[in-house]
């Protein structure tokens, strides 16, 4: 019964997964917008967060040049950032030598700038509630906080922080510095038409530089508010901040085309208007029929709004003031993509082709024909060829930029400059093109090893330097030396142990993150190790057999197409590698005999280069030792003419695990003595249950891959998914062989307490489900209990105390 | 002949008789008109303020007084000073918490006492704002007792200043019922109400304050490029003035004594109110009238092209003082607002008279 309720429970788990596991980008995550050269894809704070870091290092170099760097760079900071009080009395150097050398202008900015209250106001309007107001009496400001230093501010001084200031400064860079401190303080006093006029009267001089561009953030951000958008959509378009409640408006864009028909800003805007046509359609995801497996399928575009653009566009393109009528066409064609008319884009996206356009715009639609064609339904018969010119196109064009990082291509908000923003964008439309378009399209057609293939092309293309260099200290048997070319920063994907029914058993539970166990096995574990920690393998590790066969055939083969050449270039192409996978499947399914034929074909030293050999090694997993008996217990060979645990011990290998079984499993099936048939049986079900959900899984498993990650492409999987998972009845199965033998009461315990440990590791799968902190064993200590107690006093205990046995119990069932 | 024009025909004799009815009818007249005006002078019943205590209003952010500021305090006996505290308005920030936020909030120089004064906070609530009144009202309360308590103000009352219109009345009114139950609450006594009452408001149904103070300034329409003195115009008064006689509530009269600068782009919209009179270059200014300067030379389209000063004269104060009372009765008069910049246009004499 509970075998069966493990059965549904892991079967309803695997249809929680969704088609790419954590740990993996999203491929329809709400920023991987696909339109466009660019993908801004941060938040307006963290463009705000970005312009202000830029101003900060801007201006720290501007007062450092000021001072001739006389003083250091870190005086210059503190200086401008850190102090709050500039007397004649401030020691600060940088200050000091604008004493000595009696620099009036820049003394009376900062004089004017330390005591004012902008940095103070915007501090407080941004990290509390407008409505706060310090009840502390004694302070100062309204804003005041403890941590604060008190200083003396005249009035004359906050009141002259105006125009005024401006004026009278005759230095111009200074005067510059001047207007956008004042343009702050009308900011932040919300005097919006104060801030634009200022802005009128003196931005003219203020040259191209992050000092500009931090004034007309303020000079937009005053228009935005006393609602004249379309002036500040042009204006935030011009210096690259991207807000939808701006631009996701057609009139908006017609009011820049009236007033400016060929604005450069229309690259930028139009690009966003169509990703927030994208998001905005997203809607469907968050319902309950959204069907991850349909790559288009979860978008509900609003079509008022693209035939509105659609509009706007065909009018713009009739009037011809626009040089860059491209980009209308190829954001027609990206809206009816997101619509759905996928025959309408692929039309339009070739009609814009063909148009005038920018060389960005130009690349954009050969990006975009890219992505489309990878979803098309229509040219089966040639679809790689149809691919290959562009994907080739768009990898050289990305070899060209340099890939990133990993960390650095999937990142959490911080924008990379702009340069690697747009190689970013043409790594997304890769990632696009083979992780939405190419593998579903295989998949759909049951063509796993081209989804393979392709998968494994892109993860290889991908993989950095760092990575690769990996995986040839690891051929060369120097796995740990490469991995310290990473230190502790590395990070491939989070260490997650399939916690569902292994967790119990084995390993030191010393820490968790996000609520997922975090196995410490061993001090360099296979999450440091390329090879296995990829989607590839994640893939081949969860599909068929005959997938990855199949797959390997497809590697190995000698007659290739163009594409077919072109995507197994960058192919992994260790056979060792797969030849042990393979194994390593079959040894799940008891099909040992298969298992050895490929174990046979991998080079001897395979395991230990590859970190495999340490887990199967390490203390406590000989597959045929007993947790609860001392490995003492195992030195004999109970009744049988060899001893697996023994054995093992000897040789501790694949091989020798897989040869064992068999030879157990013969014993136990044709042996003509009724014990030596049962004992053979009990010793595989413990090599059985040990090797599979004990602790000596390392054999049939990985640390990720199965036991990290699900994909649902195929159906196949799901048989031999259901046969791993049946583990427990297979045990169970052996166990009933071995009780028909009652003989030895001894044994017939160990029968049976491994039959309990199977239904005590049931039990822990709902535990741990409910509550993992919360773990309830008395029940399970009560009803063992008698026959722990007769175990233990047959081994030598003195059966006096409960308390005694219920502690060897626990240690048990727990010390490994 | 042609007959003569009537400006020409000449004046018929003039006897004795005719000489008394016309000194004698006039004078009748005039000393019938003084007793009812003199009957008129308390002609509301409700006008019960006037003790001969003078108030002005700080309408700045910063406060602070300098010496010119602190003499015309002693000189004019100012006993009450309507601080305005804070703003609120509808929330255009980034942020979203909140749905109104106060802005402009005063801060208090560390070095001012406030004496013998009675402070009076008042608070300015945009007609947007008051809508949303039920997201505010709470934090609105709190944060004048917070103000208070940091800067060690005592307060006995709270005046509010509202443009509500029919639209926006019913939210204000009961604004004014909900804030003077939060003020209680956190001063834990009753807190005096009142509230500013502009002149369109004087048609409307009162509200329910314990006074209100009749704003007579801020008249026309400054951002209308026609408008040839949007703080104070007699014109702009006369029409309401009929209300006064039987308006339900007590009230005090404000007065301004401020000037600006209207600003106007090329194509005469307008661009904003600068009330410090800024615009440095004179060099390129050109008077058009009516206080109305052009700015010469080429502008950009949005950027200011067209200056309107404007200024109130003492005569124009006192006229519209004048029409009031004469409607109203005397009433105690609050000046709109003590800048020793705008006041030193006015001389002591004309400053009394606008207290007298």
């Amino acid at each position: 019964m509970k075998s069966r309720l493990f059965l549904i429970s892991g079967i309803l788990l695997l249809n929680c997964m969704t088609a790419f596991p954590c740990g993996y980008p999203d491929p329809i995550e709400p920023q991987w917008h696909w339109f466009f050269y660019t993908g801004y894809n941060s938040p307006a704070q963290a463009w705000q967060q970005q312009l202000n870091q830029a101003f900060r290092e801007e201006n720290i170099t501007f007062w450092h040049n000021r001072v001739k760097g006389k003083v250091s760079r870190e005086e210059v900071e503190a200086a401008l950032y850190d102090l709050y009080i500039l007397n004649e009395q401030t020691d600060n150097k940088f200050f000091r030598y604008l004493y000595d050398h009696n620099d009036k202008e820049a003394l009376g900015y900062w004089t004017l700038l330390k005591t004012s209250d902008s940095d103070y106001i915007h501090q407080a309007v941004w990290e509390r509630s407008e409505w706060y107001y310090s009840e502390k009496t004694g302070e100062r400001y309204w804003y005041d906080d403890d941590e604060l230093p008190r200083y003396d501010l005249s009035i004359s001084q906050v009141e002259t922080l105006d125009e005024g200031a401006i004026r009278s400064c005759k230095d111009k860079e200074i005067r510059n510095r001047f207007l956008l401190q004042v343009m702050r303080k009308c900011f932040y006093a919300r005097d919006y038409q104060g801030c634009i006029v200022l802005w009128e009267r003196y931005g003219k001089a203020v040259p191209e530089s992050v000092l500009r561009k931090q004034c007309l953030n303020y000079y937009a951000g005053a228009l935005r508010r006393i609602d004249r958008d379309a002036e500040a959509a042009i204006v935030y378009a011009g210096i690259g901040f991207y807000d939808p409640r701006l631009h996701y408006d057609v009139e908006v864009l017609r009011k820049i085309y009236e007033k400016e028909p060929d604005s450069k800003a229309f690259e930028f805007m139009v690009q966003e208007f169509v990703n927030t046509y994208f998001d905005q359609s997203r809607r469907r995801r968050y319902s309950p029929d959204f069907d991850y497996s349909d790559p288009a399928g979860y978008l509900i575009p609003d079509t008022r709004k693209s035939e509105a653009f659609n509009a706007l566009a065909d009018e713009i393109l009739r009037d011809g003031k626009n040089r860059n009528p491209a980009l209308w066409v190829s954001a027609k064609a990206a809206l009816a993509y997101i619509n759905g008319e996928n025959a309408t884009a692929n039309r339009l996206i070739s009609e814009a082709d063909k148009l005038r356009g920018t060389p960005a715009v130009k690349d954009n639609i050969r990006m975009m024909r890219l992505v489309f064609n990878s979803t098309r339904n229509d040219i089966d018969a040639n679809y790689e060829t149809v691919l290959l010119p562009d994907l080739q196109w768009l990898v050289r064009k990305i070899e060209k930029e340099g890939v990133p990082c990993w960390w650095e291509y999937d990142i959490g908000g911080a924008i990379p400059e702009d340069t690697s923003f747009t190689a970013l964008h043409h790594i997304k439309i890769l990632r696009r093109t083979i992780l939405l378009g190419i593998i579903p399209h295989f998949e759909q057609r049951g063509m796993a090893f081209k989804s393979m293939a392709y998968l494994n092309f892109y993860e290889e293309f991908m993989a950095d330097d760092n990575m690769k260099k990996v995986r040839n200290y690891a051929r060369k048997g120097m796995l740990r030396e490469g991995v310290g070319l990473f230190g502790s920063t590395v990070y491939f994907h989070p260490p997650i142990y399939r916690e569902e029914y292994l967790s119990e058993y084995d390993y030191d539970h010393s820490y968790t993150t996000n609520g997922k166990l975090v196995l410490v096995a061993d001090s360099i574990t296979w999450q440091k190790n390329f090879d296995y920690n990829t989607q590839f393998f994640n893939y081949m590790d969860t599909t068929s057999i005959a997938n990855v066969q199949q797959y390997v055939r497809f590697l190995r083969s000698g007659s290739r197409t163009a594409a077919e050449k072109f995507v197994l270039q960058n192919s992994y192409r260790d056979l060792s590698f797969y030849n042990e996978l393979i194994a390593t499947k079959y040894m799940r399914l008891e099909r040992y005999d298969s298992a050895l034929v490929y174990l046979r074909k991998v080079s001897p030293d395979f395991p230990e280069k590859q970190n495999i050999a340490d887990y199967i090694n390490g203390e406590h997993r000989n597959p045929f030792a007993e947790g609860w008996i001392s490995m003492k217990e195992h030195k004999a060979n109970f009744g049988l003419s060899f001893n697996p645990a023994a054995e093992y011990d000897r040789n501790p290998r694949k091989a020798t695990f897989c040869q064992l079984m068999l030879q157990l499993r013969k014993l136990a099936e044709t042996d003509t003595s009724a014990e030596i048939r049962a004992k053979a049986a009990y010793a595989y079900a413990v090599g059985l249950f040990r090797s599979t959900i004990g602790n000596a899984w390392a054999l049939c498993y990985y640390e990720n891959g199965w036991n990290y990650s699900y994909h649902n492409y195929g159906e196949e999987y799901y048989d031999e998914q259901s046969i791993e998972a049946d583990v427990h009845r297979r045990v169970d199965g052996w166990l009933d062989k071995a009780l028909c033998y009652d003989e030895d009461r001894v044994f017939t315990l160990k029968c049976t307490i491994l039959h309990s440990e199977k239904k005590r590791a049931l039990m822990r799968v709902e535990e741990v489900k409910h509550d993992y902190g919360g773990w309830c064993w008395t029940e399970t200590v009560e009803e063992f209990l008698p026959i722990v107690r007769g175990t233990f006093c047959d081994r030598g205990c003195d059966g006096d105390s409960d308390a005694y046995c219920t502690e060897a119990w626990r240690k048990s069932a727990w010390y490994y | 002949m042609r007959k003569p024009s009537a400006e020409f025909l000449p004046l018929p004799p003039i006897s004795n008789r005719t000489v008394m009815n016309r000194i004698a009818k006039p004078i009748a007249l005039a000393t019938m008109l003084l007793v009812v005006l003199a009957g008129c002078r308390h002609k509301n019943p409700n006008n019960t303020l006037y003790n001969g205590e003078n108030a002005v209003y700080f309408w700045r952010t910063w406060y602070s007084t300098n010496d010119y500021e602190r003499q015309f305090l002693t000189d004019n006996h100012i006993q009450t000073m309507y601080i305005r505290f804070f703003d609120v308005e509808p929330n255009r920030g980034w942020r979203d918490e909140d749905k109104c936020v106060p802005v402009a909030t005063i801060s208090f120089d560390r070095d001012e006492t406030f004496g013998d004064f009675h402070i009076v906070p008042v608070v300015f609530i945009t007609p947007e704002a008051i809508m949303e009144y039920e997201s505010f009202t709470d934090h609105l309360a709190h944060r004048i007792y917070a103000m208070c308590k940091k800067n060690n103000i005592t307060i006995n009352e709270v005046q509010f200043d509202c443009d509500w219109t029919t639209s926006t009345r019913e939210a204000y009114f009961q604004f004014l019922v909900d804030v003077r139950t939060a003020l209680k609450t956190y001063f834990e006594k009753d807190i005096k109400i009142s509230s500013t009452i502009r002149l369109h408001q004087l048609a409307q149904t009162p509200p329910d304050v314990d006074y209100g103070v009749l704003m007579c300034y801020n008249t026309g329409d400054f951002k209308d490029f026609n408008t040839q003195n949007a703080i104070l115009d007699l014109k702009d008064v006369q029409p309401y003035v009929k209300y006064l006689k039987q308006y339900k509530l007590p009230l005090k009269l404000a007065l301004p004594d401020y000037s600006w600068d209207v600003e106007f782009d090329g194509n005469k919209s307008f661009v904003r109110l600068d009330r410090y009179n800024c615009y440095y270059d004179t060099a390129k200014l050109k008077k058009l009238g009516y206080g109305m300067y052009e700015i010469t030379g080429d502008v950009p389209e949005k950027a200011v092209k067209y200056i309107r000063h404007e200024e109130v004269s003492a005569k124009t104060i006192l006229d519209v003082k004048a029409l009031v009372e004469k409607n109203y009765g005397k009433m105690p008069v609050v000046l709109y607002h003590l800048d020793s910049v705008q006041l030193s246009k006015y001389n002591p004499d004309e400053i009394k008279a606008f207290f007298d």
